[in-house]
Parts: C-alpha cells; structure tokens; sequence
C-alpha cells in the first residue's frame, strides 16, 4: 500500500497529478478524482500545480547557483565575479577624422590666435543603413595654429559613438554605498573617474582601474569594476591597504560614454556638430572647418553573452595572471607594454635544433620595425614576474614571413558590370581584408590554399573559380654591408625539388640509369644585389674564358683588376641543392660563383653564405630570398609573423578567353608558371625587399 | 464470492462521492459538505460546463466554449454553437452520462440563459436532468 505520494522529485505536472490521484485510491473518502468534471479533480490540479511550481523553482534556484547551469545573466555574473571574471562591456565603435580648422586673425589683430582647443563631448553625427549616430570626443584636443596660414589642424581625431555623460556621488560613510554608473549602455573601457576633495575643489586625482591586486598598496589611486544587476557596472575602491580608500565628502565625478555598440560601425559621412574655440576665446564656425574621414566608425561590439562569460571566466580564473602557455605570454606580453603591434611566442623546444627552458617571445612595435636592447631587458624582467621560475624568457624580434599568391580568376563577364581590372581591384580589396583577420591569429598556424581559394571566389557573384599559386618569402637581414656572413632562413615548409623533375637522357631506360639529366628550373631565388669582389672585370673575364661558369672565388680576382665597378647579381638554386651567384650580360645568364650556399628541399632550408654583400638597391641591409613550395598549404613556422605581401590577380572573363590555366606544373614553362616564359625561370627574381605592411589605421 | 464482486463492479454502477463545490462544512462534523451519487454527476456536468479552455492549468482540452457564447448575439446559430459545444464537451469528458436532449431558454432581460440537460447515467434506465442559469459575468 501506497499511503503517500511517490513522486517527490518529478518535475512533470501529470506525473505529479497522477500521484496524488494513486494517493487518494488508497483512500475512501472520495471516489471521483478521476472525472475531470468532479470538484475533486479541481482540487487535485490546484494541489499538482503547487507542487510542481515548488519542485521547478526548487530545482531553478540550485541550477542558478552554478556556472554551467545558470541561464539568468544576473546570476551568471554573479559566478563569474566569484572567478575574478568582469564580463566585457559594450564597445563603442569608433572612428578616425582629420579636421582642418580655419582661425581668422586674433584679437590683437595682427597675428593668428596661438593654438586651438577642439572640446571634448559630442562632436559629430553620422549615419549608417541603421539609424543616424551622434560620435564624442572623451578628451579635449588643443593643437597649435600654424602662424602662416591660421590653420588648426586636428590630425588623428578619435571618435566614439554615444553620448558623453556625466554622473557624481559624493562619498558618504553613514550610509551604505554603491557606486553604479547608472546606464546599461556603457563602454568600459571609456570610462574616467576622478576624485576631488569635495564638489567645489578643482584639484582631481584620476583613478585608474586596477588589473590586479599585486601592485597595489594603500595610497595607489585605482578602482576595481565589476559587473552587478540589470548590466549596470560596480565601481569599488580600495579598503586601505589594497588601493586607497575613500575619504568622507571626497567628491566623485565618472564620466561615461553610453553607446549602440556594433549597430554604428559603417558609418562614413560626418557632420560636425562640435565646439572648437581658439586661444582667444572665439568659437570657430563650421564653416571654416574642413572634416575628413580617415577610417570610417568600425570596431564597435555587443556586450560579452551570458554564454561567453559561462565559457570564458573559467580559462580566465584558470590563467591566473600567470605565464605558462604560449598564449599566457602573448597576452601579458601584450599588457605590459601596450606598444605592441603583435606579440608572438612560442616554446624553444619547437625550435629545430630544440632549446629547452627557453620561451622566445616576438615583439612587433607598433612603430619600427625593431625594440632596442633597453626595452627588451625591461620586457624581460618585467615578464618574469608572472613566468615560471625555471622558465627564462628571451625577447627577440620577429620574424615576418612573407606569403605572395598568384592568382588567376575566372569570371563570367556578362554577370557582373565590373571591368577585370575593377574586379581585380574588388578581389585585392577582398584579399587585403583577409590578410588583416588572418594576421590577428597567424592565420591559425596555417594557409591553406583552399581556404583562399575561396575567399576569392567569394569576393565576387560574378567569380567562377580561381587558380592559385604561392610563394614564400623572408629577408636576409643578420648581414651589414661589405662583411662575410652566412645566414640560414627556414621556410619550414617542404620546397619543389627541382633534380626530381628534370628526368634522365634516355628517359628513365638503359644504362643510364641514376644518371640526371640538368634541373631546368630555380625554386629559391634573391632580388637583385652588388656583392664584393664581383665586377665588370671578373665578367669580362669569364666571357673571354668562352664559358658562362666563371667558377673563381671573389678573392682569387679582385687582386688583378682595372675595372671594379660591381655587377647586378642575383643567387638562384642550381636545382640539385646548391646556391649559385648569376649576373645577366647581353640577356644570357652567367655563372659568377657555383656555390654560395645551399637549399635543403625537404625542410625549406635555404643557407646563404659565405659571401659578402656590398650593397642592396635600396640600401637597406635586407635582401629578400622568393622560394617555391612543394604542397598547396601553407604551414607558418613557430614565431614567424606571417602576412600576404604583394599578391597578382589576374581575372581573366571566360566568355571571351577561355584558355585553361594549368595548375602548376614543373615541366611547363610556358603556360601559368612563374618566371620568364623563356623557360629557364619558374619564379621569378624578386624586385622589392619584404616589407611587413604598415598599418595605416590611426587606431 | 469473489466472482460476484467481480460481475457487481463490471456491470453495476458504483458509488460516487465527491466534495461539494460550495465547499461548504458539514455543521456538526466539521467535515467538507459532500455530494454522492447523481448529484456529484450533476455537479460535475455544471462544472465543466462552466469551465473555460485554458482554466485548468497544463489541460488547455478541459472545458467548453459556453462562457465565450455567452457573449455573442443571440440567434439561432448561436443557439446551435452552444448546443454542440455542451454536447461535445460533456461526451468528451463525462463519460459517466449519454445526453438526450439540451433546452436553451433565453432569458435575456435578465442577462441570462437557463439550461436543461437531460441525460441517462451509464448503467441506469432512469433519465436525469440538470437545470442551471448561465449569466455573463
């Protein structure tokens, strides 16, 4: 017998309903529970219905207390805090502007006013498809006018959409306080707080927010932020000994800017609706300003989701300001000092041979190409507070690794209205955009040639289908003018090994077997340079030899010359592995030195030297080496920076050309390949030394 | 014996008992007011009768339209509607009764409908009848 009801953990209505009705059968008061009709039944369900609202709120509550089953975003937030985890706030998207100001003669009616103030507060509107957008500037701006012509000139405006507002509390120790900024809208990271010792003083100490607890003691001006109910943001201030506390009376102003995140990005066209006003007090008209868009409002971001925060604030809590992985070094790398373009670490055990108990990290400033010695040592010790213990940081400079595609695109030219050379432009625009994303993340280790491939062929509806050949690129660079040196540069992806291709005299038959014929094509080459020793008398000399191979060291001639202008040189890949010097003279290659390093096809080693460089066409000490890879994929060495440099488009509309292109093929030297279409070359000669993109964003 | 028990609780109509919708307390016992029999029937036809779809909670299927009738003009279309909605509703969820007729009389100076079911119980040869007034409300 069943004296009461079974079911005490069901979360299901009728399986409630249905045990209190087995219940009753074991009772005999009343018999016509089970007629929907009977007042019994009404009761039973009023009975089922508080049942199982408890069990379900019961259940809610023990599911909101913990990360991975809480669905309320207050509650998530409220764990994620437990973790020392604040949820990313709205970003306001922001843009850049370069304002010309006109200033009329000053008040002293001689010369221009000295210098012209642009106020901070909302400065500009602009629309995008999604409504119109008011942007602010957080600081104000004076810039000097130029005494000549009385012009301001505002370069690098950096604007942010929303409003700037302001809001004060002033600090109250007889009442328990919280200090919300009270808006849901707000960026963070836009965020200014000062503190004056009550609301009429002007002296203010600015706060900033703290990063961590180590660095603080009881006079350090910080505060901490955390997220609370309703998406508001918490400021909180130290308790004395971590971070200063707060004095009865202070005064305290935040200022905030309350933004649409990511609904402003796009917007382009800027109407000035701000306050610019000279030295001399006078409001400059908008008439006399000329505004232009230097980068049109991008970056703007939601706030982080429930669901990131469930999934981020753990890995955050698991780092713990600590450097162990490679990803821990590239992030607080790249939070002690903010100059960083791009930082990039990895294990000296990756490195071939391996090095162990090392972590190399490269740094790319945002400015120059190179750190100095001073800051890396200051990188250095600064990084190994966090790193472990037996772990020795090594700052070095990056590497880049240059990735040139070659690209042919068909199209259909009656589907769009472009011309090839718009469309080639579009697909440029297209790969440009891809090499920013791709550099963020190296590209995730990789470039697949697929990958690409499609990326082109989404550029445009009109596209087919593209045909892609890439080719590598690094800069000699650990050479300075006139001084022997022999440097390796590892392209860590296998090379096309051209001894495979060229075949034998008797086509594989008979008694020559092993026997080879000459490789016919080059798979690492150099851009055009002056070596020392190598001059119009040592190619003079070669020619009257009646042989192209001059096959004499730079030494061995520079002692009997007259004429020692250098010769344009260039090192190839003889194809069986060792690097030669060429010179080109009446359009016929000739053979200055038969060994001047070597190439390793399998690993894409390519070792350069002994020789002594005298000097480069731009006169930098950089001399870019172009080598063909053997596989579609693209594998980015450890600590390499890679990038797409230079890429060829070529569209070609099938409705009128339908000539096939080949993929690439080593015997062909005619069709698709790189190179002259001689046949010799199957890439060709770089022009230009490697350059790593600059980036033209004023962000 | 126990055969007997077995053919008494197949074909003879049991007992029923169920609490009095008044819920109204027996003066002496103190206990619910109780209802047996043809009167729980009764009771039970009004009260589904006067329940509204979506009333009881999770059993949007429990009740009838009748309330929502109440409301339209009344013609002879609306007599209809009313007429099947009680039919329907009482044979979907009375199984205890078959209905034989239903009698709509329209009291409407007073804002009003009286209703007369007349139905057999399942079992017993003797007809039934239940009269009640419908007011909007």
């Amino acid at each position: 017998m069943s004296a009461i009801p079974s079911q005490l953990t069901s979360l299901d209505f009728f399986e409630i309903k249905e045990s209190i009705k087995s219940y009753l059968r074991t009772r005999k008061e009343f018999t016509d529970y089970d007629f929907e009709g009977s007042t019994s039944s009404y009761l039973i369900d009023v009975l089922a219905y508080n049942t199982y609202y408890t069990a379900f709120n019961a259940n809610m509550a023990l599911n909101e207390a913990f990360l991975e089953t809480a669905t309320v975003r207050d509650n998530i937030v409220r764990i994620a805090k437990q973790l020392n985890y604040t949820p990313r706030s709205i970003k306001a998207s922001r843009a850049c502007l370069a304002i010309a100001a006109q200033t009329t003669i000053g008040l002293n009616g001689t010369t221009y006013p000295e210098f012209a103030t642009l106020r901070k507060g909302d400065v500009f509107v602009a629309n995008n498809d999604n409504d119109n957008f008011t942007f602010t500037l957080t600081q104000d701006i004076q810039v000097a006018v130029d005494s000549a012509t009385g012009i301001a000139n505002f370069d690098n405006v950096l604007v942010y959409q929303g409003n700037l507002l302001r809001y004060n509390y002033t600090v109250d120790y007889t009442t328990r306080q919280d200090f919300v900024i009270p808006g849901e809208n707000v960026d963070t990271s836009l965020l200014v707080v000062d503190i004056s010792p009550n609301a009429q003083s002007s002296e203010t100490d600015t706060y900033n927010l703290a990063a961590n607890v180590t660095a603080a003691d009881a006079n350090t001006r910080i505060y901490y932020l955390e997220e609370t109910d309703d998406l508001r943001y918490r400021l909180v201030f130290g308790d004395g000994s971590i971070g200063r506390k707060l004095v009865d009376g202070e005064y305290l102003t935040i200022t905030y800017v309350s933004t649409n995140g990511v609904e402003a990005n796009g917007c382009k066209n800027f109407d000035y609706i701000g306050n610019i006003v000279d030295s001399d007090g006078r409001v400059i008209p908008p008439a006399a300003l000329q505004v232009t868009t230097k980068d049109a409002a991008q970056d703007g971001e939601d706030r982080e989701t429930g669901l990131s925060v469930k999934f981020r604030a753990p890995r955050a809590y698991a780092t713990q300001n600590r450097a162990v992985t490679e990803t821990d070094y590239e992030h607080i790398v790249s939070e002690i000092y903010p100059q960083a373009a791009s930082v990039t670490a990895y294990g000296g055990e990756k490195l071939n041979p391996p090095v162990y108990g090392k972590v190399y990290v490269a740094i790319r400033p945002k400015t120059g190409n190179k750190l100095n010695a001073t800051t890396k040592q200051k990188i250095k010790n600064d990084l190994k507070k966090y790193s472990v213990a037996s772990v020795e940081p090594v700052i070095i400079d990056p590497t880049s690794f240059y990735i040139i595609p070659k690209s042919y695109v068909y199209y259909n030219g009656n589907d769009t209205a472009l011309t090839g050379a718009q469309l080639g432009t579009k697909i440029l625009q297209a790969i440009d955009q891809f090499n920013k994303n791709g550099q963020n993340n190296r590209f995730g280790g990789r470039l697949d040639g697929s990958k690409f491939g499609s990326m082109v062929d989404n550029s445009d509806t009109a596209i087919s289908g593209n045909v892609t050949q890439m080719t590598l690129g690094k800069n000699l660079d650990k050479f300075t003018f006139g001084n022997v040196f022999t440097q390796c540069l590892d392209f860590g992806n296998p090379l096309y090994d051209p001894s495979k291709y060229s075949g034998n005299p008797d086509g594989g038959t008979g008694d020559n077997t092993g026997v080879s014929c000459k490789p016919s094509f080059s798979v690492a080459k150099s851009g055009t340079f002056y070596a020392t020793g190598y001059t119009e008398d040592l190619v003079n000399l070669t020619l009257s030899d009646g042989s192209t191979d001059a096959g004499v060291t730079s030494s061995g001639i520079s002692t009997n010359v007259l004429n020692e202008v250098l010769v344009p040189v260039n090192i190839r890949d003889d194809g069986t592995g060792n690097l030669i010097l060429v010179t080109t003279r009446d359009e016929t290659e000739l053979v200055l030195n038969p060994s001047v390093g070597s190439v390793n096809y399998a690993t894409g080693q390519v070792c350069v030297g002994p020789i002594a460089i005298q000097g480069t066409p731009d006169n930098t000490e950089r001399l870019p080496i172009q080598v063909l890879p053997a596989g579609g994929s693209i594998l980015i060495p450890p600590g390499d920076d890679p990038t797409v440099f230079s890429p060829t488009v070529n569209p070609i509309d099938y409705t009128i050309n339908d000539t096939a292109i080949p993929a690439f093929d080593p015997n062909n030297f005619n069709g698709y390949n790189f190179g002259d279409l001689g046949g010799l070359n199957i890439i060709d000669y770089p022009t230009d030394t490697f350059t790593y993109p600059v980036s033209e964003s004023c962000f | 014996m126990a055969s007997y028990r077995f053919r008494s609780e197949k074909y003879v109509s049991r007992g029923f008992k169920d609490l009095a919708i008044s819920l109204n307390s027996n003066p002496s016992t103190g206990d619910f007011g109780v209802v047996r029999n043809e009167n729980a029937i009764k009771q039970s036809v009004r009260n589904l009768i006067c329940t509204m779809y979506g009333e009881r909670p999770f059993q949007d299927e429990i009740g009838s339209r009748v309330r929502e009738l109440l409301f339209e003009p009344w013609d002879p279309f609306s007599v209809d509607s009313m007429k099947g909605e009680i039919y329907n509703c009482l044979q979907r969820l009375e199984p205890r009764i078959e209905v034989t007729s239903i009698d709509l009389r329209d009291d409407s100076d007073i804002n009003s409908i009286q209703v007369a079911i007349e139905y057999t119980i399942v079992g017993q040869e003797v007809q039934q009848s239940v009269d009640f007034l419908l007011e909007r409300a």
